[in-house]
């Protein structure tokens, strides 16, 4: 192992790709239209929730909380009117009436789901008992009249602030999408409507999260379509800028393409979807893939200089042996700050921000050390305008500096000089920063990553300022025994628990089942204002809730309380969006919830968006400084190594360390806080900004080695060459940045600014700071003895990027969606389902009960006789009882694939078989909320109707499941089979679905079935119950298979139309 | 109205050994009955009991205020054996559609009916075994069977005569009159053979003409000669057990997707043939029934949404009557080919619709023909459900072309629970009083019913 055989495999590696340009052109172009063809596969994700972790408990808490209660974030249109009246006229009462009838029309929002002063309802006692009708139930036609309805609707506390402005003012129709993905759409069609309205008055906002999350979508689209070309555009200008030549500005170019497009071509091969952030990506990548293109090219141009008659090949391989080894050791810093984030962040879209631009990095080297010298082997030298010989300057050889690398001789100059001065200002610089730093606020609104000049800002703060909010927190209540909701104790505490929290500050008011129960018992004591209160006797609360599904749709409650009167969900309302503001009540709720619901099997669960949000902003603070502090470490001990000296790797370090200090001090100027995106900004700027400073220490101790120049002399020789190249790396990467700052979302633009003020500060540290930190400490590793030792050859150092590909590989696979790595592909789960061991043949007991919304039970059993006939399945059902049903039987033939299945339902009373349309398989059978696909395929998908998808991976009471997708495969059959999508939760070890969830064609909600009891018998997995439950309607039906045997002797001709005529 | 000595009449008379059996059987089968297991086991018991209030809106004789209780067991014997029985027990309030007791002259004396007064009947419906043969699988007794695709009106569904009491209103089970039969069941290879032997000599049960329902269109009943007296002699109705009987045969199968059948029947038309002489007293009109040959055949298949049915059927040598005075009997035998096409589409979530094409053809057209050569009928039913099926509104439309005339039925039906379903509808005639159902246009009523079963 010595040094010359080291020195020889990195010569033999240029060699060899100088020997075969060619060959190494056309690899790199097959490897780079591999990722490019993969790249239309590319997923968008604008949401918010992207950014939480997906462990994160109190979000997987908040889905369970959407489960029992349908809560989704929701849009609303608010109606404002500041007259005296305010909205109680005529006429903004026929508006708010218009806007919610209008509102069912717009696509993707839910019908069921709008909610406004037009659709609630007024709650007051009658001789008879309750009565509820909705308020607008007859359009006031005069202004007597609208005062009525104000009297009635301000009377009820519930809709005070909620869905009128306490003062009048305002109503707010609120609405739910269906399909968050398409809310943007929605959002759009909804403004449009409000274009469509009477013409008034009145002003109209459209606002919400809902709406937030359509906003950013559009915009991360029209931000890509803009940024990256403007920073590509940048990047070609600063190129010629710097050589003058055309080879000089498309080889860069070719590099960053290929660059951009792998990594995003292994995006898509990931499956890790388009954040909101991943914009920045690219513009970054573009940015660090020019870095090393500039070196290289900046050294061959030079070396071109000295020698114009040098062979192509001759100039490639010397260029390359000198400037191979900081071009690697400066992607290996680069690296190693995206790894501080890999390594600190809990959100997805931030690990995954890292993890490609690691992969980024890699592969910006890759070609530069590849693509680069081939090209430049095959090119005849030309001489750059930019490096062209002074030919006319006696005893001087080499490039005549330009203006560039004048100007960058007068700042070293001046810095050496004044080095005195530099380090106190530096030091002032650095002792500002870090007070900044210890100061910093951690602080996010979602509303604030929106332009104020945006309509949607405009309108979150009127309902800010009208109505009780548009974020809210969630309590979940859960007790331990049905219809616990009814005892007034519990009531009471709850109520407890909803005035407590009223009192803090941004917190305007919350709803629960409490504020219904208060409101009835007032109806019913002749609407008395000292009788809005809890009733004392569980049996009042039992009876007011008879009387109240009496009068009206029992489903009102739906938000409030579940089904069973055991968990019910108090929504806080807040004004206030902020971290800080949310943090403060949320860490209240959560005291409280633990303090005073601990006993009587009373439980209490803070959720809701604000706590959400608050949980995960939380351990943003802390990750940040772990991660910066990690990217500082890995870049020291580089340094260090590399250079063969602690003190070198420190002397590199202390020009980012003073940047990302300056950072800090600038935020705290300005007032920008930490949130997901500026907290990257400092790992980024250490990978980045250590550049800078690797390439002049490198440089110096060369030239001193070299060339035999003493210090001050090197240090002076350094500005013209690396200085100048320098320069260039530092534009391409700050203008590409820069780009950022024309951002439409606040916070990218904060984000490059950031960066921004990083990158120039690390530069004017490194060009500035170091030398004179050099002329002034004379550190022991630049004394000329300490010179000669050779540093590590690149032959070792190039072990290091390997060590830390191999370390970064595992991160890879550990985190990218499990859909890539570990995840079986949809089509593999939905063959593992449909290849389930199953008899040839079986006869089960079925006992089918059917419960509607309301609790009535009808129960029918029936007997089920499968069987398979080769590559036929025969399958018929014999009703049994009650009486009505008795002789009732469904027979269906599953014929191979381009037969159409084939069914006869036998009914009684017409003592004939009838043939029915086995495309009616979408209809539910026999009144149960099964299709009668379903029943034919008994838990399993037809893997002809669907595509295939895993989502990732579940914890379902304690065993694994992986979250399959299936959408129909075409319109057609999604109208066929009547489900729009179908999400599957598949138990691995049995392949088998455990708990599904369908929704309708238009991509409503449909119904969730359940498999339990799941047992094995004769080797053959079966549930024993089956569980079906309609969202829409409330109605469930329960399969119970009492008794099961497999492989019975049984008769054929059971599945024959006579069979079926003759029954059991 | 003695009761005692009906009910004396009815155990001695011909449901005595049935309700005897039914009982030996069922006391062998009670436990404790004999030593080990009992050789006959009662596996079903239950019963349905239906209240039905029609409400008439002219014909002061339509109101009918009826009961039926319809008790059905079912026994288990050793080799798979199981015996069915299904009786039922009717009474009208009102006793308009029968108006005291009537002859049962059409129905074989085996079947006749038990009549409890004016008021109440009851009747042993169906009594059968169901015995597996081997690959044969044979039903014997009284019983119903039924051929065709066609929903509402008869073409091929001729196997078992049909009670008109009320036209064509009540459900075609319960208007259906089962009969004493054989009937054999095999299957080889893929198609499914059936022979039927009937040795029971019932035909359809025609109002008289004091009821409301009484046929007067002259399709069916030729008009007299004004001034010219009328003499209406009982038909003739055949009665010699094998003789008479009625025998049929049918193969069907599954083929390409297709549900095929094909069938022969060499039977007695259901309805007599108004023979008549004139002599120097007048007309005398002497009803015969008249055997005729039967040639069908039945497909249906699904297309996507789309369900096709159609069935088609030859009757070779139909007696019709006819209004030549220069014929002898004034019934002309010809040939009559049948045909009816359905189309069913359930393409629309709970939605139902179901259309049909119905047309006969006589073919050599005998002069002076009552009916039409060509007659068409259409219908039309449409049927929502909602509620998972607890609820359904129906609607059936039938028209006849010919006449334009025509019958629609709306109908909504809601189960209550399991056991009780109600219902309210109203059946609307319209069109000319010649017509099959302008002639019942007086009888447009409302109908309201409840049924409970257990």
């Amino acid at each position: 192992m010595t040094e010359q055989a080291k020195t020889s495999l990195q010569e033999r590696y240029f060699s060899l790709i100088t020997t075969y340009p060619k060959v190494v052109l056309v690899l790199c172009f097959i490897l780079a239209a591999f990722f490019a063809s993969q790249m239309p596969r590319l997923v968008k994700d604008a949401s918010v929730d992207a950014f939480i972790p997906p462990e994160q408990e109190t979000a997987i808490y908040r889905h369970k909380v959407e489960r029992i209660f349908g809560l989704k974030d929701p849009m609303a249109i608010a109606v404002v009117n500041d007259t005296p009246e305010g909205i109680f006229n005529p006429k903004s009462l026929a508006l708010i009436a218009w806007i919610t009838r209008e509102l069912e029309a717009v696509p993707n929002v839910d019908p069921d789901r709008i909610t406004s002063i037009a659709s609630a309802k007024n709650i007051v006692g009658t001789e008879e008992g309750l009565t509820v009708t909705p308020f607008l139930e007859q359009a006031p036609e005069t202004q007597d009249e609208a005062r009525h309805v104000r009297d009635a609707v301000m009377d009820i506390p519930l809709y005070t602030g909620t869905l009128v402005a306490k003062d009048g003012t305002g109503a707010l129709i609120i609405f739910e999408v269906l399909d968050a993905a398409r809310a943007e759409e929605t959002y759009e069609a909804a403004q449009e409507m409000l274009k469509r309205a009477p013409a008034t008055t009145e002003q109209m906002h459209v606002a919400g999260e809902g709406a937030v999350g359509g906003y950013w979508s559009a915009v991360i689209d029209r931000d890509s379509r803009r940024l990256q070309p403007l920073a590509g555009l940048v990047i070609a200008v600063i190129m010629w800028l710097a050589f003058r030549t055309k080879s000089g500005v498309l080889m860069p170019l070719a590099v960053v393409l290929a660059t951009v497009v792998i990594t995003m071509g292994a995006m898509a091969l990931a499956g890790v979807p388009y954040y909101a952030i991943t914009n920045s990506l690219t513009v970054l990548l573009i940015g660090m893939a020019v870095a090393d293109s500039i070196h290289i090219l900046s050294q061959y141009y030079e070396e071109l200089a000295h020698d114009p008659m040098a062979s192509a090949k001759e100039l490639v391989i010397r260029t390359m042996m000198k400037i191979s080894r900081p071009v690697l050791l400066t992607s290996l810093t680069t690296f190693s700050g995206f790894m501080g984030i890999v390594l600190t962040s809990s959100m997805p879209p931030m690990i995954y921000f890292a993890l490609f631009a690691m992969l980024g990095v890699t592969v910006a080297l890759l070609y530069s050390l590849t693509l680069l010298p081939a090209v430049l082997t095959l090119m005849a030298p030309r001489i750059s305008p930019a490096f062209a010989p002074a030919a006319h300057e006696p005893g001087s050889s080499g490039p005549r500096p330009d203006i560039y690398a004048r100007v960058m001789t007068a700042l070293g100059t001046w810095s050496v000089a004044n080095s005195k001065l530099v380090l106190a200002a530096s030091l002032i610089a650095v002792l500002a920063g870090g007070y900044s730093a210890s100061q910093l606020m951690v602080e996010r609104a979602r509303i604030t990553n929106i332009n104020p000049d945006q309509p949607l800002y405009k309108a979150d703060t009127a309902i800010n300022k009208r109505f009780d909010g548009t974020s809210y927190i969630d309590v979940v209540v859960e007790t331990n025994k049905d219809e616990a909701l009814y005892n007034p104790k519990f009531l009471n505490r709850m109520d407890a628990m909803q005035r407590h929290l009223e009192t803090l500050p941004h917190v305007q008011g919350s709803t629960s089942i409490v504020d219904y129960l208060k409101q009835m018992n007032r109806a019913m004591n002749a609407n008395a204002q000292e009788a809005y209160r809890i009733p004392e006797s569980e049996d009042l609360v039992a009876q007011y809730f008879l009387l109240y599904s009496a009068t009206s749709d029992p489903a009102d409650f739906k938000e409030v309380v579940d089904y069973n009167y055991k968990t019910a969900n108090i929504r806080f309302y807040m004004n206030s969006g902020l971290y800080t503001h949310g943090k403060f009540v949320v860490e209240e709720a959560e005291r409280y919830a633990r303090e005073e619901f601990k006993t009587d099997g009373l439980s209490a669960v803070v959720n809701g968006r604000v706590t959400v949000d608050y949980h995960w902003i939380e351990a943003l603070a802390a990750t940040h400084f772990w991660g910066v502090g990690l990217a500082l470490v890995i870049v020291l001990v580089l340094a260090s190594l590399s250079f063969k000296s602690l003190a070198a790797g420190v002397f590199t370090v202390i020009p980012v360390f003073v940047a990302v200090l300056l950072v800090y001090a600038v935020m705290a100027v300005t007032g920008i806080t930490l949130e997901p995106a500026t907290s990257m900004f400092a790992a980024i700027a250490i990978g980045l900004g250590i550049d800078f400073s690797i390439h002049t220490v490198e440089r110096l101790i060369l030239l001193m080695r070299e060339q035999g120049r003493p210090l001050n002399e090197a240090i002076q020789q350094i500005f013209p060459t690396t200085g100048r190249a320098l320069f260039f790396n530092f534009a391409a990467i700050f203008l590409g940045f820069g780009v950022l700052l024309t951002s439409e979302l606040p916070t990218i633009q904060r984000f490059g600014g950031m960066i921004d003020v990083a990158i120039l500060a690390g530069f004017l540290a490194s060009l500035i700071i170091l030398p004179a930190l050099a002329a002034a400490l004379k550190p022991a590793f630049l004394d000329p003895a300490s010179v000669q030792r050779a540093p590590l050859g690149v032959g070792r150092a190039a072990v290091l990027p390997a060590v830390l590909l191999a370390l970064a590989l595992p991160l890879f696979v550990a985190l990218t969606p499990a859909s890539a790595a570990e995840l079986p592909s949809g089509d593999e789960v939905a063959a593992n389902i449909d290849a389930r061991e199953e008899s040839t043949s079986s006869s089960r007991t079925l006992r089918m009960i059917l419960i509607d919304s309301s609790g009535d039970q009808r129960v029918r059993d029936t007997r089920v006789f499968r069987r398979d006939f080769g590559a036929e399945k025969k399958v018929v059902l014999f009703f049994q009882s009650p009486s009505r049903l008795k002789g009732t039987a469904f027979l269906t033939w599953d014929l191979p694939a381009g037969t159409e299945d084939a069914q006869w339902l036998y009914l009684p009373a017409a003592r004939k078989v009838r043939r029915i349309s086995a495309s009616d398989r979408g209809d539910y059978f026999l009144g149960t909320d099964f299709t009668y696909e379903d029943i034919k395929r008994d838990t399993k998908l037809s893997l002809d109707d669907y595509t295939f998808k895993t989502l990732g991976t579940e914890d379902l009471d304690g065993a694994k499941a992986i979250l399959l997708e299936a959408t129909p495969k075409t319109p057609e059959i999604a109208r066929d089979i009547g489900y729009g999508r179908v999400l599957a939760r598949v138990r691995t070890d049995i392949w088998m679905p455990v708990l599904v969830e369908y929704w309708d064609k238009s991509g409503n909600p449909l119904k969730t079935v359940r498999l339990s009891d799941i047992q094995q018998q004769d080797g053959i997995w079966g549930a024993n119950r089956v569980e079906s439950q309609n969202v829409k309607t409330g109605h469930r039906t329960v399969f119970e298979y009492l008794e099961t045997s497999y492989n019975d002797e049984f008769d054929n001709n059971l599945f024959t139309e006579q069979g079926l005529k003759r029954g059991l | 109205m003695d009761y005692r000595a009906a009910l004396r009449r009815f155990t001695a008379d011909r449901g005595g050994p049935f309700i005897g059996a039914a009982f030996g059987i069922y006391v062998c089968a009670a436990p404790g009955a004999a030593h080990g297991d009992p050789v006959v086991s009662l596996s079903d018991a239950g019963a349905t009991a239906v209240v039905e209030l029609a409400v008439p809106k002219e014909a002061e004789d339509g109101l009918k205020s009826e009961l039926r209780v319809i008790p059905s067991l079912e026994f288990s014997l050793p080799k798979s054996i199981r015996l069915k029985m299904i009786g039922r027990f009717r009474a009208d309030a009102t006793d308009h559609f029968e108006p005291g007791v009537p002859d049962d002259n059409s129905t074989d004396p085996i079947s006749r009916h038990t009549y409890l007064g004016d008021q109440a009947e009851m009747e042993l419906r169906e009594f059968y075994a169901q015995i597996p043969l081997g690959d044969v699988f044979l039903t014997l007794g009284k019983q119903q069977i039924v051929w065709g695709k066609a929903d509402g009106l008869k073409l091929l569904d001729v196997v078992n005569p049909q009670s008109f009491r009320e036209f064509i209103l009540p459900e075609f089970d319960e208007s259906r009159i089962p009969l004493w039969s054989v009937n054999a069941e095999t299957r080889i290879r893929d198609i499914d053979l059936q022979f039927i032997l009937i040795p029971e000599q019932t035909y359809h049960e025609i109002p008289k003409s004091d009821s409301p329902f009484a046929i007067t269109s002259p399709r069916f009943v030729p008009p007299g000669v004004p001034g010219v007296p009328v003499t209406q002699l009982p038909a003739n109705r055949p009665s010699r057990t094998l003789a008479d009987a009625d025998a049929g045969v049918r193969a069907s199968t599954f083929l390409g997707g297709w549900d095929l059948s094909l069938l022969y029947f060499f039977h007695y038309e259901d309805i007599p043939a108004p023979s008549r002489q004139i002599t120097r007293r007048g007309v005398i009109v002497q009803p015969e029934y008249d055997r005729a040959h039967l040639i069908g055949g039945a497909a249906s298949k699904a297309f996507g949404d789309l369900t096709l049915r159609a069935e088609a059927g030859y009757t070779v040598g139909r007696a019709l009557a006819v209004g030549d005075r220069r014929d002898a009997d004034g019934v002309n035998e010809s040939d009559v080919v049948a045909g009816v096409v359905g189309l069913d589409w359930s393409g629309f979530g709970d939605v139902f619709v179901s259309i049909q094409l119905f047309q006969d053809y006589v073919l050599n057209e005998p002069f002076g023909l009552y009916r039409p050569e060509a007659d068409t009928t259409t219908t039309l039913f449409l049927r929502r459900k909602y509620m998972n099926d607890t609820v359904s509104l129906e609607l059936r439309w039938l028209s006849n072309v010919n006449d334009g005339d025509g019958l629609i039925r709306p109908k909504a039906v809601y189960d209550l629970n399991d056991a009780v379903q109600v219902w309210v509808g109203a059946d609307v005639f319209y069109g000319d009083g010649d017509g099959l159902f302008g002639q019942f246009r007086r009888n447009d009523r409302a109908v309201l019913g409840m049924s409970y079963g257990f």
